[in-house]
């Protein structure tokens, strides 16, 4: 991997009068080489500060799903329990409907004996009354 | 290009190109006297490519 540009290097050398033309790509491929090799640890470094950077980010979102998947947890608990506490208001409320129903059917009911017996009582006393008078 | 974010340290880049200097001297490939002319061809290239930060001293 290059570290400068070494065509560029070559040419002004070349240019300049610097060294013979032969030599002049060997010794720029040779600082190339020299400049990558103390370069290594600090693109080491960058790679590193980059992987961590990365960490980072990744990190955040992760905490960021977590935290909207305890508030979407925590919403379908809310509404669980707000559906659960309709569903036992319904069956309340059927319960006491049929109660009431049930207590209205129990009330015609007993009318209904009371008219009878109550029929029955006047009729014997009618028949009585009339059996003593003619009788 | 090797991918490194920002100026280079100035410690870093005199003494790899003092090395360069020293090493090319010794393989022949530079005249002694021209070899200060040849280090200054590559400070400028590494200048252009990445910066040198000359208040730093870490290597």
């Amino acid at each position: 991997m290059a570290s400068i540009d070494v065509l560029k290097t070559r040419d002004s050398l070349i240019t300049q009068h610097l060294c013979p033309e032969s030599m002049a790509e060997p010794l720029a491929v040779f600082a190339d080489e020299l400049l990558d090799e103390a370069m290594e640890p600090l693109a080491r470094k960058d790679t590193l500060e980059a992987l961590i950077e990365q960490w980072r980010i990744e990190r955040a979102e992760i905490a960021a799903q977590q935290a909207q998947f305890m508030a979407d947890v925590r919403k379908e608990i809310s509404d669980f329990r707000e559906e659960n506490n309709v569903r036992e208001r319904e069956r309340d409320e059927r319960e006491r409907q049929r109660a009431r129903d049930q207590e209205e059917r129990d009330a015609k009911l007993r009318g209904w004996v009371i008219g009878v017996v109550g029929l029955g009582f006047s009729a014997t006393v009618l028949v009585s009354g009339l059996l003593i008078a003619f009788g | 290009m090797r991918r490194v974010d920002g100026p280079l340290p100035e410690r870093l880049v005199e003494e790899t190109l003092a090395r360069f200097r020293r090493e090319a001297i010794a393989r022949g490939w530079v005249q002694e006297d021209k070899a200060d002319q040849v280090v200054e061809v590559v400070r400028e290239q590494v200048e252009e490519t990445y910066g040198i930060d000359r208040r730093s001293q870490d290597t």
